[in-house]
């Protein structure tokens, strides 16, 4: 029986044509957005690309001066192959690698940067400094990505086809001709929810497929197929929620028009006033632990160590005479072995610091996140950024092994640096390489399913609220 | 008789249960809105004097040491927090505060605040700017979209009109009626904003924020305006109040929702942002080989010393009166100078461009008129943070030159290993910064004003002349 409602619906909707101008919106839409999506991709690859290539090559002409008579009475900072300080420090930019969804939901990624210079003079409390280059403005406005079509538009899109559920039919004195015939309301309300429903569902799978297919998503790529598939299971479940608003509010048995500014004003609710509220709530409560402090912090740090650098020094090497070239002292007036000495220092200082700032950043994100089920809108927004690859996780995932990095490139280096011993074609070989370890898709699966639970289960409790409701529904009058 | 129809309106108004709701949670969002923005801007304004005092501290503590230690030690220019934030934050959240001053480098602006909260951030800040130019324009949109189409429905335009009453007098009454209504919200709100504004600026006080309060004032009573007009037009233009509502939701959303981030993208497509590795690579690139790419920074340093022997008439370094090391330095300060300001002036171009791009979309979303000139008025746009970042560059380019200054006079014979005297420090003035007056930014934002005029005369024209022509009878189906 329901498969006839459906049946008869569909051929209602055709007609009516306002599935039509849907489609061809919702087409419009995602085709800005996965065209946007594509064009930020292919800016992200271009540049991971050339600053790749100019490292190999930086290295790579080094690498073959190596085999040339060293030049004599070169500068104490110039190019010079065999110095582990001076190959050391050359700038390698290592990024964090896009997932086959990022185009989808740029997310954070255009906030975050996702690249560190990782060597022997990176410090942990300049990890990310001057990759500040994208215009604020359109931080602030935000993409017009898929995840801002699904978690913004697709509701609306949803709320147009479903305000009139049952009542249009009850003003046009359909509902109690069909009631007549041996069939219930609710199978009625299910035929017509199910096709609608199907029809949604349909068109988000296939246009997101589409769209990740444009946007030069290789879907063989590892991990690929998983994270799409999550990425529909939020879409659905997020359209589901906004189904189960659209069933319990016609079930309220008002009339179209007022079912529609009901509808909006959920809409504006979940996604416009709750995402404000919490950002409010966050900074009222919680505020951000203030980095203007931090810096003066970190600057008292410094001059401590600058004023004892001396001591720092000696003591290094005391503690590591295996560091010093055989039968000498320690260079106290060569800068480099000072600076890296007393950077140590600085560092070792500054940690604590910067684990307390980084302990109440956490604590303040995941108040926010817990608020975050306060609004189905913020969960889809998180989890289809998760999905994509370009959340706040994997970026914090990416800074710690990009500074790991930086810091195995210190190792290598450095002990060379301070023995004075000159680079080889093997040590070449040996240089550390960055290679980023990605989360692991089950990670991925576990992070996301909070959100999906926070999406299924008010959907099927609104869902069951409406089914009860419908049992008072008022077919006449 | 406008007073008339606008009474009878306002009374209606009141008596709706709707509006009620709606202006209800409207004002207590602004009120909200406003006295969380005063709380972080007392905050932001508390830790940036903190992180001032500090900076300047750890500035004087620093010891004896080289002057070229010291100016790579830096200084910190903080931003202070524009009072009229607590408004509208602009996009204060996606630059940064705090400006490392340091030898050889002009560094972007770090530490933005989006960056240390979560991608709740992203789907809009609640702030008394969101809920003017957003939630404020949704209750225009309810409160007038029956004003003619619902008559018409009620059969009751055909009354007035056999009332002999001039069409245009309906119009301008209902329009006059709208904005009784608004101003039962938006008084209110006012003295809430101006009450936390004197608590905010408080040793300055209110007067000098006066101006742009004025100025911002202008803005939004264009803006609303332009949306009464338009509205008022839709609703005498539509054959039903149902699709006049329809159009005008669907407006608010292009409007509030969708311009804003598809402008964003496009712009950014029309004038690409470079990356920043391009960029610092670029600005690397020019300091290194000059800044016409044939004069290399080895054969610059080479010229130098020939032209400060030749002017001191000796032959060999060591013989130079003062220290070369000093005019060395500030001679990279100086080249270094013209690459920042080429890079960074194209740069800072681009997102002019940008910000133009996306001011033009005004001119079929007025919100992107009141959202430039709001943030404007406000002092948190673009245009101030360049003007701040550019303040605290010159401040920069200053120290430089007289650490420079200090060491080529007292460093002679031994340049780096010449210790600067402990008391030294104090006499490099602190970094005041002085924003820019509410002329200058009336200046920034003439544009943006002649836009909203344009709406509001052009909206308030639409509804007179669609008020004149409005079908009194029939089209509702």
């Amino acid at each position: 029986m329901i498969r006839r409602v459906a049946r008869h619906e569909l051929r209602l909707l055709v007609a009516d044509r306002t599935l039509l101008w849907v489609v061809a919106l919702l087409f419009v839409i995602v085709g800005y957005a996965v065209l946007n999506g594509a064009a930020w991709v292919r800016a992200q690859v271009a540049e991971r690309e050339e600053a790749r290539a100019a490292y190999e090559e930086k290295i790579g002409a080094l690498r073959a001066e190596l085999g040339l008579p060293p030049k004599a009475g070169g500068a104490p900072f110039g190019p010079d192959p065999r110095s582990p300080s001076y190959v050391g420090g050359q700038r390698e930019e290592v990024f964090l690698p896009l997932t086959p969804l990022a185009g989808l939901s740029v997310g954070q990624a255009d906030l975050l940067p996702g690249q560190v210079n990782a060597s022997v003079w990176t410090s942990r409390r300049m990890l990310t400094r001057n990759y500040e280059a994208q215009n604020p403005l359109h931080l602030l406005a935000g993409r017009f990505d898929l995840a801002f079509a699904v978690v913004a538009l697709f509701p609306l899109l949803i709320l147009a086809l479903t305000y009139n559920l049952l009542s249009q039919e009850r003003e046009e004195g359909t509902l109690t001709l069909a009631l007549s015939q041996p069939v219930s309301l609710r199978t009625i309300l299910a035929g017509k929810v199910a096709l609608r429903f199907g029809v949604v569902v349909a068109l988000s799978v296939g246009l997101s497929l589409l769209g990740a297919a444009l946007s030069g998503t290789s879907f063989s790529a590892p991990g690929a197929a998983a994270r799409l598939a999550l990425w529909l299971l939020v879409a659905v479940l997020y359209g589901a929620f906004w189904f189960a608003v659209a069933v319990l509010v016609a079930a309220r048995g008002k009339g179209s028009a007022a079912n529609a500014v009901t509808l909006a004003a959920v809409w504006l609710g979940v996604v416009v006033v709750v995402p404000g509220l919490v950002n409010l709530a966050a900074a009222a409560i919680h505020p951000t632990p203030s980095r203007a402090l931090l810096v003066g912090a970190m600057r008292e740090a410094s001059n401590d160590a600058n004023q004892r650098a001396a001591q720092i020094l000696a003591r290094y090497f005391q503690d590591h005479p295996e560091l010093l070239p055989p039968g000498q002292d320690p260079d106290q007036r060569d800068f480099m072995t000072r600076f890296f000495t007393v950077e140590r220092e600085i560092e070792a200082q500054v940690a604590p610091v910067l684990d307390r700032h980084e302990e109440a950043l956490a604590q303040q994100q995941a108040f926010v996140a817990r608020l975050g089920f306060l609004s189905p809108a913020i969960l889809a927004q998180e989890a289809l950024n998760a999905v994509a690859g370009t959340g706040a996780e994997r970026h914090r995932r990416f800074l710690a092994q990009a500074f790991a990095f930086a810091q195995q490139k210190k190792g290598f280096f450095l002990p060379k640096f301070f023995r004075k011993e000159r680079l080889t074609e093997a040590d070449y070989e040996a240089m550390p390489r960055f290679a980023f370890a990605d989360e692991a898709t089950a990670d991925v699966v576990r992070r996301v399913l909070p959100a999906l639970s926070g999406l299924a289960l008010p959907a099927a409790a609104l869902l069951l609220l409406g089914l009860a409701r419908l049992k008072r529904y008022p077919v006449v009058g | 008789m406008i007073a008339t129809i606008a009474k009878k309106e306002l009374k209606e108004m009141v008596r709706d249960g709707r509006f009620r709701w709606g202006a209800g949670v409207a004002l207590i969002l602004l009120v909200g809105a406003l006295l969380s923005g005063t709380a972080g801007h007392r905050r932001a304004g508390e830790e940036r004097a903190a992180a001032r005092e500090l900076d300047r501290r750890t500035w004087i503590a620093q010891g004896a040491k080289n002057p070229h230690s010291a100016a790579h030690y830096g200084i910190h220019a903080f931003k202070p927090d524009a009072p009229l934030a607590l408004a509208d934050g602009g996009i204060t959240a996606y630059v940064g505060h705090t400006v490392w001053l340091e030898a050889h480098w002009q560094n972007m602006a770090q530490h933005r605040p989006a960056e240390d909260r979560t991608a709740v951030q992203r789907l809009g800040e609640l702030t008394a700017a969101a809920v003017l130019q957003l939630l404020v324009p949704l209750l225009i949109v309810l409160l007038t979209f029956g004003a003619f189409a619902g008559e018409r429905e009620h059969g009751t335009l055909r009354q007035l009109m056999s009332l002999g009453l001039p069409r245009r007098t309906l119009a301008l009454g209902k329009a006059a009626g709208v904005a009784a209504g608004l101003g039962l919200l938006l008084v209110p709100a006012a003295l809430v904003g101006a009450a936390a504004l004197g608590v905010a600026s408080a040793p300055a006080g209110l007067s000098p924020s006066l101006p742009r309060v004025g100025l911002m004032a202008v803005a939004y009573l264009l803006y609303f305006g332009a949306l009464v007009g338009v509205s008022l037009a839709a609703s005498a233009r539509a054959s039903s109040a149902r699709i006049a509502l329809v159009a005008l939701l669907g407006f608010w959303i292009a409007n509030g929702l969708v311009m804003p981030r598809a402008m964003a993208d496009l712009s950014e497509r029309l004038h690409p942002t470079p990356s920043s590795t391009a960029l610092w690579g670029a600005m690397r690139d020019d300091m290194a080989n000059g800044l016409d790419g044939h004069d290399p920074q080895d054969q610059r340093r080479k010229q130098l010393e020939q032209r400060v022997l030749e002017e001191h008439g000796v032959t060999k370094v060591e013989e130079l009166p003062v220290s070369f090391a000093g005019i060395a330095l500030q001679e990279g300060e100086e080249y270094g100078n013209k690459v920042f300001d080429k890079h960074f002036g194209a740069l800072w171009a681009t997102y002019e461009r940008q910000n133009r791009v996306q001011l033009l979309g005004a001119i079929a979303a007025p919100l992107l008129a009141v959202r430039s000139a709001s943030m404007g008025f406000a002092g948190t746009d673009w245009a101030h943070h360049r003007h701040f970042v550019a303040e605290a560059e010159g401040y920069r380019r200053e120290v430089q030159r007289v650490l420079n200054g200090h060491m080529t006079k007292n460093a002679k014979g031994r340049d780096f290993d010449y210790r600067a005297d402990a008391s030294f420090w104090e006499t490099v003035k602190p970094f005041a910064y002085e924003s820019p007056g509410a002329g200058w930014a009336l200046g920034q934002q003439a544009g943006a004003l002649g836009l909203l005029a344009a709406w509001c005369a052009l909206g308030l024209a639409a509804a007179v002349l669609a008020a004149t022509r409005v079908r009194v009878i029939g089209g509702a189906s």
